[in-house]
Formats: structure tokens, sequence, C-alpha cells
């Protein structure tokens, strides 16, 4: 879905931007929009009225005033590398790009601390505190793109994150350009109590304000790794042992399962692992610590796998061949390209218990509406992708993927789970949030968004059901219609 | 002949009906704490919809509600009898925020020395009314636990000591170890964000909640996070309300990550010596087992902390925690004994006496420090531990008997100091302390009594009045007629 070209900014305040950004600042070319006008969510495309390039808090802070006074929208990009929409310009928003914003500003050692830009690459920032023993531990999946200030606005996970915790977890403190232009500090503060404002702003997927700085935790880095590959005949065999894992009393670093569909593609693409494309799924589990409590844990989920039905569980020896046992895992995404030319990628979140069942039902729904699907997931978390390929180019086939993927919602929901584990609501899962609260309840979520944003204008129609909000409904707010759904 | 509390205490009685009235021991722990005038009534409903009918009356009439969870916290001199009023104790300075530069930046002020552009007190917005003391204890039940999950699903009434039975049961435990009664409420727990020494290894409260209903100040019952332990939509109300302290309402039920239990729990005392620089060698030893080994708890204890806790040895001591398998908790110890005795840190000359000792001294120390009538905390960067422990042991009577306790979270840099009595009498000016004490980035202010608390947070930052008015605005939307009462930050 495309959205043309709204109209362009007002002379008047163009100018007041270009005065503060100067004319390499401010993009409102057409051609060069074009690059902004979606993110990953590839469906959609909302071409902004202007792309903003601020380099600091001050920039930010006087553009998002101008904006204010204009009464015009906007909305932050970090990579664009979000899967919800999260950085779609919805209601002719005007994007303001933190790119520039990529400075490490200060890394304290010895209190685990590092301050940096929103701009700064996720991994690029664990490369740069890696020379003093420290890393950022949360890590999406697209680590190697995505930025800290976009993993703040989306409350980002990955596979680290059943042991480490999301990004929530490491941050504590920002330096926020409120949504009238003001710059506020946010702390979580070592007195523990009072209200977390730092808590409720990540998360927020950029309709707060703009994270400019951000204080993140560090952890050490772990003494000793143990990865384990454990290949399964049956994918309830392989669910099954996740739950035994954990309830063993052992906490892997990473827990994933890929399955024979994703093995498959990845054992026909560049990235092939020597795995065998016969078997139902995958666990890939990893240990982190002291070299002794790694052997143990890793020597125990040995033995709960082939006990649980593994055919084989290998275990990396070097870090090549650690590299090699992710690779079903970490390539899978990428490899979807060679079975069709679109993919849509799910993200609930269901109890570790009802992982078996509920992997059950959503093959099932994949299989009676004739789609191909592959799931690679954060099985330690409960947190399923599954990933539905189709080629968008065919309407009956976006049809069928837009009805099997609410179906899974629903699923998923009724297992006592989320609609959203770690990619965000943005816009793609807006209409799913009356499933999981009440009218009351995003009443309130509307509330507490006006008390960071009495404007209206950070971000607009994302979140929130437009309808609770009395926001912006514009071509893009589209439903399933099938009377079953 | 009743007074107008009186009258409302039948009203609302009669309104909530008999499954709100507070149990005797309940009332009889707020008869011992609290004078008679002090508030309008005690209730305590059976149900998470008799809360919130209880605040939709209280809010619809204008009366002030103090959540009060199972009352284990209640001031014995007087905590919650006044109202909001948050006059200190006679004989009590106010208390100051000592910042960065050592200066006395925005003298922190009762409320009889406020000008007239200060924030409002509780107490002043609030009308004279004595608050109704809103008690979680029946809300007491287990809602659900599937151990394969690690979450558990309880009210907010329910206790540490039934939280851990119920665990341990099933092999499981929650890391969270708070200076707290083991019948205080878990409710209260999160609300509070209270912590204690296992923050090291495993966080805080706000760490480890995962999904909250909450009856809002106004009487909605609503329901942030859920089950599972990755969740991202919508808003964090889950972050918004633990620590909230009762600001937004009252937490009636709350659902939890917890952790297979530990097969082997450790703990190794090392006795750091005596004076000045016992309390730097302390605090430097407690930062080489932070980066040295994998501590699940870490604390530095002065040396009156030390001996109450039945550590033989005088001085100053690190205590540390080891949990897990037992391979890696006998690596971990045999790390920390390295460490401690110098050989790790080639601080040859530098012996420091270590022993294992029995793991109930944790519990200890947090039974001593539950007791605290009044409680001060200081936080900071961790890397300057060592120079304000160093000063504060100098500054302040620990070694006196009455004198007061402190121990430190080293990892993290909070240093808590208490006694068992009240402020009143000995120094107890915490400008004093804090010119002297507070060095770059560390902060100084009252946990207790919560009068103080109040009075001991201003913030002294010049976007203060931003983040307060944003502060504010979200308690409006849960309290929007302002009733509930409690020791947060105006």
């Amino acid at each position: 879905m495309a959205q043309p070209p709204g109209e362009p900014l007002p002379r008047e305040v163009l100018g007041r931007l270009t005065a503060i950004l100067g004319s390499a600042g401010v993009i409102t070319d057409a051609g060069s929009l074009l690059v902004y006008e979606s993110d990953g969510l590839t469906a959609y495309r909302f071409r902004p009225r202007a792309v903003l390039l601020p380099r600091n808090t001050a920039q930010t802070a006087q553009c998002v005033r101008v904006l204010a006074d204009a009464g015009i929208a906007w909305v932050a990009r970090g990579a664009g590398t979000g899967l919800s929409g999260g950085a779609l310009a919805l209601g002719n928003a005007v994007v303001i790009s933190l790119a520039r914003m990529d400075s490490i500003i200060d890394v304290d050692a010895g209190n685990r601390r590092a301050r940096v830009q929103p701009g700064v690459v996720n991994v690029e920032l664990s490369a740069a505190v890696a020379g003093a023993g420290l890393y950022y531990a949360p890590d999406p999946s697209s680590q190697t793109v995505c930025t800290i200030g976009g993993n703040v606005a989306e409350n980002a996970g990955g596979p680290h994150c059943l042991k480490y915790g999301t990004t929530t977890n490491h941050i504590v403190g920002l330096t926020v350009v409120t949504t009238d232009g003001n710059v506020i500090e946010l702390d979580t503060g070592a007195a523990d109590g009072g209200l977390d404002l730092v808590g409720v702003f990540v998360g927020s997927e950029g309709t707060f304000g703009i994270a400019t700085e951000i204080t993140v935790r560090l952890l050490a880095i772990p003494e000793a790794v143990e990865t384990l590959l454990a290949l399964f005949d049956d994918v309830d065999d392989a669910s099954r042992a996740v739950s035994a894992l954990i309830a063993a009393g052992l906490l892997p670093a990473a827990l994933e399962m890929v399955d024979r569909e994703a093995i498959r593609a990845v054992e026909a693409s560049a990235y092939a692992a020597g795995l065998p494309t016969d078997i139902a799924g995958a666990l890939v589990i990893e240990f982190d610590g002291s070299p002794a409590a790694v052997k143990t844990d890793a020597d125990e989920a040995v033995e709960i796998c082939r006990q649980g039905g593994a055919r084989e569980v290998q275990r990396a020896t070097d870090e090549a061949e650690r590299q090699r046992l992710w690779y079903a895992r970490k390539k899978a995404f990428g490899a979807m390209g060679r079975i069709a030319p679109d993919i849509l990628v799910q993200d609930a979140v269901v109890p570790r218990s009802k992982l078996p069942g509920t992997l059950r039902e959503i093959y099932e729904i994949a299989a009676r509406h004739g789609l191909v699907m592959c799931n690679m997931f954060h099985a330690g978390d409960g947190n399923l992708h599954p990933t539905l390929v189709f080629d968008r180019r065919d309407p009956d086939q976006v049809r069928r993927v837009e009805l099997a993927s609410k179906e899974m919602m629903i699923t998923c929901v009724r297992a006592g789970g989320t609609i959203t584990g770690e990619h965000g609501v943005g816009l793609d899962k807006r209409e799913y949030m009356e499933m999981i609260f009440s009218e009351e309840e995003m009443a309130v979520m509307c509330d507490i968004r006006r008390a960071f944003d009495p404007l209206g204008l950070a971000n607009p129609a994302k979140v929130l059901p437009v309808r609770v909000c009395r926001e912006w409904v514009g071509p893009a707010t589209r439903r399933v219609t099938d009377p079953a759904a | 002949m009743s007074t107008t509390a009186d009258r409302f205490a039948e009203h609302l009685t009669a309104s909530t009906g008999a499954g709100a009235a507070a149990p005797p021991e309940l009332l009889a722990r707020v008869n011992a704490a609290c004078a008679r005038e002090g508030f309008a009534a005690v209730l305590a409903p059976d149900s998470a919809d008799g809360a919130a009918a209880v605040l939709a009356i209280c809010s619809a009439e204008g009366w002030p509600v103090l959540p009060i969870g199972a009352g284990t916290w209640l001031d014995p001199r007087g905590g919650p009898t006044r109202g909001g009023d948050v006059t200190p104790p006679a004989g009590v300075a106010p208390g100051r925020r000592a910042t960065s530069t050592g200066a006395d930046e925005g003298a922190v002020a009762g409320p009889e020395t406020r000008t007239g552009d200060d924030a409002v007190a509780p107490g002043a917005a609030a009308t004279a009314r004595p608050p109704v003391l809103l008690s979680t204890v029946r809300l007491n039940r287990i809602i659900e636990h599937e151990p394969a999950d690690l979450v558990i699903g309880v009210q907010g009434g329910v206790t540490l000591e039934q939280l851990d039975a119920a665990l341990a049961a099933k092999q499981q435990w929650l890391p969270l170890d708070p200076a707290a009664a083991p019948h205080a409420t878990i409710g209260a727990v999160a609300a509070n964000a209270s912590a204690g020494p296992l923050r090291a290894g495993h966080g805080t409260p706000r760490d480890m909640v995962l999904g909250v209903e909450i009856a809002t100040g106004d009487g909605r019952l609503l329901r942030f996070g859920g089950r599972v332990v990755k969740n991202v939509a919508g808003y964090d109300g889950v972050r918004l309300t633990v620590g909230s302290r009762g600001a937004l309402g009252l937490i009636t039920a709350l659902y939890l990550r917890v952790r297979g239990a530990a097969r082997a729990d450790r703990t190794l005392a090392v006795a750091c010596g005596t004076g000045e620089g016992g309390a730097r060698r302390g605090a430097d030893l407690a930062l080489a087992l932070r980066d040295g080994a994998g501590c699940d708890a870490i604390e530095l204890l002065s040396p009156a902390a030390a001996g109450r806790t039945g550590l033989v040895q005088p001085g100053w001591h690190v205590l540390v925690r080891l949990l897990g398998s037992v391979a890696a908790v006998t690596e971990a110890f045999e790390r920390c004994q390295r460490i401690a005795s110098g050989h790790e840190t080639a601080d040859v000359e530098n012996d420091r006496p270590a022993a294992e000792v029995p793991s109930a001294v944790w519990d200890s120390l947090a039974r001593l420090e539950a007791s605290a009538g009044t409680a001060v905390r200081v936080t900071g960067p961790a890397t300057g531990l060592a120079d304000v422990t160093a000063a504060l042991g100098r500054d302040v009577p620990t070694e006196a008997e009455g004198g007061w306790l402190m121990a430190a979270h080293a990892a993290d840099g909070v240093i808590r100091l208490w006694r068992s009595s009240g402020p009143d009498g000995g120094p107890n000016d915490l400008a004093e302390w804090g010119t002297t004490a507070v060095t770059d980035g560390w902060t100084m202010m009252y946990d207790r009594p919560y009068e103080l608390s109040i009075s001991g947070r201003r913030d002294p930052r010049s976007d203060a009045e931003a983040r307060r008015a944003l502060a504010a605005r979200l308690r409006t939307v849960f309290d929007p007629a302002a009733i509930m009462r409690g020791p947060w930050e105006v």
C-alpha cells in the first residue's frame, strides 16, 4: 500500500529548518524522499514531506519546536529496520532521521556505562567497548544495522534476551527531546522508587519524544560460551525439550528453534551449514558464564535433549563451529528469498508450556490457507516468528496471508500470550491491540501518550487503534474483512 | 460525638460491605503504630473489585487513601498518622539533597519553610482529612503457577514468605531479598521497587514483574503486561506502576518471572580491617570481586553492621553470595577466595582473612535493616564507593551503641545507613553528612520515615520542573482526584 506524497512544507517552516540544519540537513526532493518511504514493513509506503538530519540534541529540539509551532507531525527514524512500520511517515509527517547522531559520547568502564547518540549501530557499540571486556547485551537479529535509538523505541529483544533481558533492562538514562521541543533528562536513579519515566519511555515507539542521548548498562563479556545444536525428527519433541530445559532450572543465554522449511531454505542457500534436511526441527542452545558453569549446564542440556527424542546433539568445539551451528537460525530470514519474493513475519509470544500446542495450530492454519510457512524463533521466551512466504503481486496470496496471520495471532492470544514480543505494535499490529487490552486500558494508554505528547504530533497513528485516540484516519487503515475473523 | 472521619468510615464500610473489613491482626498493627486521629478507616478488601470500589468512593468524595500493604512499614513513631502532613518530627532538621558540587543546591525544606513557588507537598494539596488506610492482606491468593513457564501469578497481598513457600515447593524461587518483614506483601515490595543484595546478580522488581493489575486512584481496574516473559504490546504500564509507591493506585495482582532454585548457595565473608583503611579496602575488594567473579550479591558492611549480623571478626566486611550449580559455585567460590587473598590482584601484602559463613547471614542482614526506623540512602557510581564509604565511616557514628549501621550494594553504588530509632537525637542533618561525604555524582536522601523521604527528594536540576510536571500529568491519568498518598516525589 502506497500513499501519494503530501503537500510540501510551508516555505516559512522550510526556511527555519534550513537555518537550523543547513541545506544538507533538509531533504525535500522527491527522489531522495523515496528512500524514506518504507521501513522493514515493506508492504507499506508513505512518502514523508521532508527528511531532517540533525546532528545533536540542540538541533533536534529546535527542529521539533519548529514543527510543533507549525502543527506538523513528525516521526523519528533510526536505521529503518523496524518490522512493524514504526518509522513510516503517516499523517504526512516529516521524518527526523537520527542517522547523523552516531557518536559514542562516553564510555565509563569502571561503572559499566556508556552514553551514546541514538544513531549508534547496536553491534558497533559492543565492538567499541570490547577492549574494556564489556559488551551491550540486547542483540536483535538486525544488530549489524539497527541503531540504539531504534532499539530504545521498540524495546528490542534478540536471541540472548532470554538470559539478559530486553533493551529496557539495559537503559539507565535518557536525554529526551519532548514533543514541544524542550529537553529533559530521565534516569532510573539508584533510589529505585518513583515513577520510572525511563521505563515507560522505552518501547514507546517514538510517540513520547526523541531520545537524543542514551546511557546504557554494559555487561562483562562472558568468560566461556558453549553452543549446542539439537536435531529433532518431531517438532513436538523439540518444543517439549524447550520446556524441559527451563523446568530443569537451566537458564541458557539463548534457546532458539528453527523448523524444516527454514533449514531447507538455508541448506539450499550460500549459507548452507551441512544440516540434514529431513529433520523436523532444531534447537540452538547456548550457555555462557564461567567455564565450570557452562560445561555443567551444557552437559545437562545434552542429556535432556537426548531423553527428549533428539536424533543428534552437535556441540561446538571452537568459534568457527559455533558460528556454523548458528547459521540455521541467523541466516534463515535471508534465505527466504529463495522461496518467494515477500515474507510476513509475525511476532507473537505464548507461555513456553503452550508452545507444542500453539505450534501445531499455526502449522494447521498455514496449511488450511495453502501457504508456505517457516518457523525460526526465540523458543526460550515463547516468542514465535511464524514467517509466511508469498508474492505480493498476487492479491489472493496477500488476502490469504492476512487472514492466516490474524488467525495465528488469535491462537497465540488465546494461549495466554501477547501480540508482540519485540517487533512493536507500530502500524502493523495496531488493530490487534483490542485482542489483549480493554477499551478502558487503551484509553488510559492514550492518556499516557497525551501526557507526553499533548499536541499529538509525534509519530501519529501508531501503537493504538485510530478510533481510540480519535486520531488521523487515512487510506493506510486496513482491516481484514473475512466474516470468519 | 462522631467526627467527619468516623462518619465517612461508616459510609465507606456500609458501601463496600463486610468484604472490606480489616482483619483483627491488621487493626492491631495499625493501632500500635498510629494515633487514632491519624486515619479515617482501615479497609482490607477481599477482591480487586472491592479495592476498586473503595477507591472509586474515596475519589468521588475526596478522601485521601494510603496503601499500606500488610502494614509492616507503618512508621512506629507516627508515619501515616498525619494524613499526608510532612512536618518532620520535632528536633529533626530538614533534609537536604547534597549534589556533586557538595554545595547546598536547592535546600530541601520541610513544609514549614517551603516558599510559594515550591512544588506542593501532599499534605498541603490535600484537605486536612486523615487518609483511609487500604490494605491488601486479604488479597492473598496464588492465582496461577506453571513451573514450566517460570512465571507465577499472585494477588498483591501475598506475603514474601507465602510466595517463597509456593515457589520452593516446585524447586523455584524469586531472586529478590528486600529488607522487609517476611509477612510484607509482594505488592508493596513491587510498589516500592525494593531490592536487596541480590540485585547485583538478578536486578530489581522492575526486572521481575511481567504483568500488573492495578486498582487506580479513581477506582478502575487495569491490567498491563501479561504472563509472558517478552511483551512490547502498548506502553509499559508495568514499569510505570512498579516503584510508583502507591501514587497510581493499589497493586492488586502481579505476574512475576522466577528462577529455578539454585543447587548450591555459598557465602564468603572477608574481613577488611577497621577505620577508614578498612572501608577503602572493602570497597576496592568489592569492585574487584564484581569484575573477577560472577557474584549474585556483593555487600560491604560497616563494623557495627557486621557485628550485628553475627560476623565475629572486627572491622569492615565484604559479603559475597554465590548461587548456581555445584560446579559453578565451587569454581566461583575459589576464585573469590583468590581475589580476597590478593593473589589475583597482585596485592600480596594485603592479606584479607576470608571465611565461609552460613547463608543465613543474609536473612540476618535483611531483618536488621527491616527494623530500621530511620533509613538514609546514598547513591552514586560504584567507582566512587571507596571515597564515599570512607567519608561516611569517618563522619557518621557507626561504632557507638545506638549509632548508625551501614551497608552497601557495592556493585550498584547504593549505600544504606539506618538505625532502629527515630531521627530524633544524635547527628541527623543530612547536610552535615552530605557536604563531607558526597562526591561527584552521588546523592543522599532519606528513605524512612516517609515524611522525610518526601522532603528529601527535591531535585535541584534545571529541568526538574519539567520532569515533575510530566510525572504529575501521568499521576493524573490514574488518580485524577489526587487522593493517593505516599512517599513519592511531588
